[in-house]
């Protein structure tokens, strides 16, 4: 231990709070050459009395935000350099079919974010991973090998001592803040119960009692302080002969909200099940008054009941034996906010009061980690903008609100949450002024920002007759929840006339005064230094040149710019903005978000729409695109900007607030003669954007890829500095190792014949099944997915390696556990048969050919057979497999098989020939021992020996249907077409998938393999495997050559002269 | 003990099947799907609505065997014959011989690589599952006016879910390869694509179809669906004239059916010849025209 030196005066920068975070990001600012630290606590150490010291410090990686992800694997890493990390595996079960899909789901979002090694299970292998639990009760699992347990506090501990000894900080326990100094905005000093300390950063890390901290800065930290119940329980039998913490995995029940850990000999209970119990910060005691610890409030057992019910069904065999106890109950105090997400970064209050709060075991290191670079270099590896504490909108940050959110978001802790679930509490907080109409309409209101915004209008239904059959409607609940056809309606009317649109929730801000413009240059890659009347679309990027933002600003005068942005992001924006405004005061900021409400009009009938309200020049070349000015509409005077987010032609047109109802009626009314509709931010965010391939920011505009990898390195590099400009002129100076790309989807066809339909964040894979990864190590996955009712096909967007961004590309996507265009599985099984010439000689035991001078090869039949299973997964994807049963030398026709394509071979070695029957038993039992194919193909029959019924034993064995003798085949939607030739023309059988098919020479011709391809198969695996023999039922005694062979043929002449024998021959059988 | 024959109606397959299942003696009963006249002793009739699904045929069969109890079951050696009797060999899991030229107590002789080889083998199980070799053996039924009986069997949805669900009819030009009296069949020594324009000729001349080898196909100078061979069309006609094909057992297997077989080769060593009734040795390029010009000659045409 280091001696308690004594109490700075002055310190670089003052964490407060010695939990997961304040420690490790110590260490990190110690690591990036911070000195003269100080870390103050109120509690003792190591456990002051927070959250870290009850928190159950388990780690499941697996998270459908790439954010929390990456932190928590960041966390991970850290852990498990430090040594106090534990790996247990654990399984998150499935009591619902429901939840089975959500745990599908969980799989795809662990291979987007690069967690591979990762498994849905049956309930019979969960319980042999987890022996205590009750199977009966459950449908599945999903299961994780890497999670696992950490030793928080030790964690803490040895972060702290790290940065001690390097020098760089100084640690004081039972120290208490009393006060925070700020001067014009700024943080000056901390005051402390040990003295006060001059500083310009405090960092609040303070878990449940940062609101309180920031508050003493006039600045706001908002989360709320909330109950989750944990029981321990023991001494467990079961664990009696378990060494260490941990040997079995964590159990997550998901259905009932609940977890199960092993703990040493006992087993510890958690819940998020109970009802929201929020606290006060008030409420909290100091660690005097506390019994157990400041965050470990008594124990309410009633709340607990139904969870105690729960627990027992799914592991009886534990709490149902009265010898184990409940040794330890509490309600543990942690940290919750209103969207879930922590809140990280400097407040948009008080400049160098930094908040890294609402963060929980599993990701502090990596937080501490991330919040210690962006403190040092502006920004962080990982991007925190959906953590940024600056995204909060004024009434965000009110007590109601973050009450109501966080009591609502706390059974949703293991809930099932659709990707565009909206919250029901605390709505209809803003309302723009075309509120009344647009209910009036029959809007579905969406919430942005705080913001009521329609996503559609129920009042569009009739356009579903009018566009009938190009809407895409979707087959799955789950695909079309918080989903409408209209969306898709309202978009093709909006390209065949034209769309109103809402767009209110934007956020609004002005850059003003002398500086102005070098503020607006300094921040926008693009040129800023433009006409009047221009509107600029532009990247706002981080010092290393990726993404902080994209926006547009109007220039309205030298000293006037407009700055439009998403409603969203638009509070971080303000503040990247406000960053940057010079020392001097010769600009500034002015929010004019509830000053100004925003009509979008878009479609080829806008013009004429405006212009029947005004006399003002409203044509291409009077009014270009991408400018902007103030017209006339009939009584109302509208800045108006010709710019698009869902492609041309329209106007975004802005008024006072307090005139939007009017603006509303006017363009409503001019546009009824034109047939203009309502339309929702279905259209606006989604449809109509990804038609034009325009790019969002959270979605494909983020820190991870950087502007010429986003495709949008337009023009030059303008010469006025601005931020990341270095790294931007880098950037554009190398090849890029990503390449976002829009794809569309050919097949949405699941196993089970319902067409499915991606909703973003899906991972994106090669054609065989396998990840895409960059250069960079980056995985490609949809960054954003939706209907292109235009194009009539679904849309997804992804970056992708150079190498895989070629148009036509063929890619799989993997949703819910399965992948699109299905990947079929199929297996071919051939037999190795001599190349017969014109005479048949027998080997010396009469049982076989005499093949000495013979080549072998497969019959004609099975080589259609492969050709076709090649040609099928070169159209969509998938694995051919070949099969045999025959001698050692039969290798020779697998390899054959493999370099028409096959992508490996399984060799079933015999010595012999066996009978038909016993040669489908052992193929039998060679496919059972794979997974399941999605087609089996034989052909009709062998070349030897014809025994015409391989094919449709395996099909009784494995309970498929079959259909023989194809002559054409066609699988689409998980179906096989089938055609056989009769001789009456083609009979067509039409069967389900898997099925088993034999087929027949003219199925299609076969390739010759290339030389590369020969060698290629020479690499890919054989497995093979002896068979025992079993008795043939059909013995073959003796082969016999037919009489005939060595008849005489009688010469009717040499050459042309024979051809009067010819026709006498003819005329002799009457066929002249 | 009796034995059971799938038959079709007016079907001379089927006939070679009664003519095996006489071969083995007892009682021979058939069962079809469709009424039929037909020399059996006892004919049942399965009711199976719809279009032919062979899950269904196999089950009937089964009904009936096990009502029975027969000695073998026959199929005739067509390709539904021998489908569905593999459906009822997997069904009772019973070994199944097709292509069966001769049955003698628990042995038979059954054909391999297309007829061109033959094995004699021994069958190992109480209920024999036989298909009769297609053209194996003279027709020998006599004519039994036999008694019919119908039944309807008990059906899975298993049963039928594969089943013909629509029908392609070919198109009406020229005369079908199967069926043709005369086939004019070109193989290697052809040359090319072009090269059958003079076999096209004698054929049209003949009322007959073009045939070829698989080594045609392959090449990609003809469509497989004049493939003759054994795992293209099989075919009877009164005269195949084999122009320049040497006479692989691939080729053999699907023309030894035909009642005269005339070959044309320039290698007098062919192996074509030993399975021809006539052979004209030399240049097919120029024999065929000359053929051509004789017909016409003595047609007067």
């Amino acid at each position: 231990m280091t001696e308690t030196p004594s109490f700075p005066a002055h310190a670089r920068a003052v964490i407060v709070g010695a939990g997961i975070v304040g420690n490790s990001l110590a260490f990190h600012l110690a690591e990036l050459g911070w000195t003269d630290l100080v870390l103050l606590d109120k509690g003792p150490l190591p456990n002051p009395g927070g959250s870290t010291g009850h928190a159950s410090n388990f780690i499941f990686p697996v998270d459908h935000s790439k954010e929390m992800t990456q932190l928590t694997l960041e966390s991970v890493r850290q852990y498990r350099e430090a040594g106090v990390f534990t790996e247990s595996g654990g399984i998150e079960v499935a009591r619902t079919e429901e939840r089975m899909q959500e745990l599908r789901r969980r799989v795809a979002s662990a291979k987007a974010w690069g967690i591979e090694d990762v498994a849905i299970l049956t309930p019979a292998q969960v319980k042999e991973l987890v022996p205590y639990i009750e199977e009966s009760v459950i449908v599945g699992g999903f299961y994780t090998p890497s999670v696992g347990i950490v030793d928080s506090l030790r964690f803490g501990t040895i972060s702290r001592e790290r940065a001690q000894e390097k020098g760089a900080l100084s640690v004081f326990a039972n120290t208490e803040v009393l006060g925070i100094d700020v001067e014009g905005g700024r943080v000056t000093g901390i005051k402390t119960s040990r003295g006060d300390i001059e500083t310009d950063r405090i960092v609040v890390c303070c878990g449940v009692w940062s609101p309180k901290i920031a508050r003493m800065a006039g600045a706001s930290i908002p989360l709320t302080p909330a109950v989750h119940q944990m029981i321990d329980v023991g001494p467990v039998p079961h664990f009696k002969d378990t060494k260490g913490v941990i040997e079995f995995p964590i159990v997550r029940d998901m259905d009932t909200n609940m977890y199960e850990r092993q703990d040493g000999s006992g087993l510890e209970i958690g819940s998020y099940a109970h009802r929201p119990i929020l606290h006060d910060v008030e409420d909290i005691p100091s660690n005097e008054e506390a019994a157990l610890s400041p965050t470990e409030f008594p124990f309410t057992e009633k709340d607990f009941e139904k969870q105690m019910e729960d627990a027992l069904e799914l592991i009886p065999e534990v709490l149902n034996d009265e010898s184990v106890g409940i040794k330890y109950a509490i309600n543990g105090l942690l940290s919750l906010t209103a969207d879930g997400l922590p809140l990280l970064g400097e407040t948009p209050e008080v400049k160098g009061l930094w908040s890294a709060a609402a963060v929980w075991v599993k990701e502090g290191p990596g937080v501490g980690k991330s919040v210690a670079q962006w403190m040092t270099h502006g920004e962080s590896e990982i991007d925190l903008q959906a953590s940024d504490i600056a995204r909060f909108y004024e009434h965000q940050k009110s007590k109601g609100h973050i009450k109501a959110r966080a009591a609502e978001g706390f059974n949703k802790t293991y809930g099932i949450v659709h990707p565009s679930e909206q919250w029901e509490s605390n709505r209809n907080v803003r309302l723009s002024p075309f509120f009344t109409r647009e209910h009036e309409l029959g809007a579905r209101f969406f919430e942005a920002a705080g913001w009521e915004r329609p996503q559609w209008y129920e009042s569009n239904a009739k356009l579903l007759d009018e566009y009938g059959d190009r809407i895409n409607h979707r087959e799955a609940e789950w695909d079309s929840r918080w989903w409408s056809p209209i969306i898709n309606a309202e978009h093709l009317a909006m390209r065949d006339r034209a769309a109103m649109f809402d767009l209110t929730a934007f956020c609004i801000f002005d850059v003003t005064g002398p500086g102005a413009l070098d503020v607006v240059q300094q921040v926008s890659t693009r040129q800023m230094s433009v006409a009047d009347g221009k509107v600029v679309y532009t990247p706002v990027l981080s010092p290393s040149g990726t993404f902080k933002s994209d926006l547009t600003v109007m220039k309205l005068g030298d000293e006037q710019f407009r700055v439009v942005t998403g409603g969203a992001h638009g509070m971080a924006d303000l503040k990247w903005y406000a960053d940057h405004l010079p020392e001097d005061g010769s600009a500034q900021i002015t929010d004019l978000t509830s000053a100004y409400t925003t009509l979008g009009l878009w479609g080829p009938r806008s013009r004429e729409i405006l212009q029947s309200l005004t006399s003002d020049e409203l044509s291409h070349e009077g009014f270009p695109f991408a400018s902007c000015r103030t017209i006339e509409l009939d009584s109302l005077r509208v800045l108006a900007s010709r710019i698009s987010y869902v492609g041309e032609l329209g106007w975004e047109l802005y008024v006072p607030i307090e005139q939007g109802a009017k603006l509303w009626d006017l363009v409503w009314e001019a546009g009824k003669p034109h047939g203009v509709v309502p339309a929702g931010i279905g259209v606006y965010g989604t449809t109509g954007r990804l038609e034009k391939c325009y790019r969002a920011f959270g979605a494909e505009l983020d820190a991870d890829y950087d502007v010429v990898e986003a495709g949008m390195a337009w023009g030059n590099v303008k010469s006025p500095d601005f931020i990341g400009k270095g790294a931007h002129e880098k950037h554009r100076a190398q090849d890029p190792v990503a390449i976002l790309c829009t794809l569309t989807v050919d097949d949405h066809t699941s196993k089970s014949g319902v067409k499915r339909t991606m909703l973003g964040r899906e991972p994106i894979l090669s054609k065989k099944g396998g990840p895409l990864i960059d250069a960079h190590g980056r995985r490609s996955y949809v960054t954003s997915a939706g209907a292109g009712p235009s194009i009539g096909k679904h849309i997804l967007m992804s970056y992708l390696p150079p190498e895989n961004a070629n148009v036509g590309e063929e890619l799989l996507v993997e949703y819910l556990g399965e992948q699109y265009p299905a990947p079929m599985k199929l297996l071919v099984c051939v037999k190795r048969v001599p190349f017969t010439g014109g005479k048949m000689v027998l080997a010396p035991d009469g049982k076989a050919l005499e093949t000495r001078h013979l080549g072998f090869t497969i019959s004609p039949h099975e080589e259609c057979g492969v050709e076709e299973a090649v040609r099928i997964v070169e159209a969509q994807g998938g694995e051919v497999v070949v099969l045999t049963l025959g001698p050692a030398e039969a290798e020779e026709q697998l390899r054959e098989c493999m370099a028409l394509g096959a992508d490996r071979a399984i060799h079933l070695v015999t010595e012999e020939e066996w009978d038909a029957q016993a040669t489908a038993s052992a193929l039998l039992e060679a496919i059972r021992a794979e997974e399941p194919f999605d087609l089996i193909v034989f052909g009709n029959e062998s070349a030897d020996a014809g025994n015409y019924q391989v094919g449709i034993r395996i099909a009784y064995g494995l309970g498929l249907p079959v259909v023989t003798g194809l002559k054409g085949l066609t699988l689409a939607d998980g179906r096989a077409r089938c055609e056989q030739e009769v001789a009456t023309g083609r009979d067509v059988y039409d069967v389900p998938l898997p099925a088993v098919v034999t087929v027949k020479e003219g199925l299609n011709l076969p390739r010759y393999p290339s030389v590369p391809a020969k060698l290629r198969a020479n690499r890919k695996p054989v497995d093979a495997k002896p068979v025992e023999r079993s008795a043939s039922k059909l013995e073959k005694l003796r082969l016999v050559i037919p009489e005939g062979q060595g008849k005489q043929a009688e010469i009717l002449g040499h050459g042309p002269d024979a051809a009067p024998a010819v026709v006498a021959v003819m005329q002799k059988l009457g066929v002249a | 003990m009796s034995v059971l024959v799938l038959v079709e109606p007016n079907d001379e397959l089927s006939l070679q099947a009664i003519t095996l299942a006489r071969s083995i003696g007892g009682e021979v009963h058939g069962v079809c799907v469709e009424s039929t006249q037909t020399p059996v002793d006892v004919l049942h009739v399965a009711e199976i609505e719809g279009s032919y699904a062979p899950g269904a045929w196999a089950a009937a069969v089964v009904q009936l065997v096990q009502q029975l109890s027969p000695a073998a079951v026959v199929a005739p050696g067509s390709e539904r014959g021998d489908e569905v009797l593999a459906h009822i060999a997997a069904r009772l899991d019973l070994p199944m011989a097709a292509n069966v030229t001769e049955v003698r107590g628990d042995e038979v002789t059954r054909q391999r690589w297309g007829g061109t080889l033959l094995e004699d083998a021994r069958v190992h199980s109480e209920l024999k599952l036989f298909s009769a070799a297609p053209f194996a053996f003279e027709v020998c039924v006599g004519s039994t006016q036999s008694r019919v009986e119908t039944f309807v069997p008990d059906l899975t949805d298993a049963d039928t879910a594969v089943r013909v669900v629509e029908t392609i009819s070919a198109g009406t030009g020229g005369v079908s390869l199967a069926d043709a009296k005369v086939v004019v069949s070109g193989g290697r020594g052809v040359g090319s694509s072009e090269g059958f324009a003079i076999l096209e000729e004698l054929a049209a001349l003949l009322d007959g179809a073009i045939g070829c080898s698989r080594v045609v196909t392959s090449a990609g100078w003809r469509p497989h669906t004049d493939q003759v061979g054994q795992t293209g069309t099989k075919v009877s006609p009164d005269l195949y004239i084999a122009c320049g094909i040497s006479g692989a057992t691939q080729h053999i297997a699907g023309c030894k059916g035909a009642k005269t077989l005339l070959a044309i080769n320039d290698d007098p060593e062919a192996t074509i010849f030993n399975h021809a009734d006539y052979a004209v040795i030399g240049n097919l390029h120029e024999i065929v025209p000359a053929i051509t010009a004789e017909l016409r000659k003595v047609r007067g045409t």
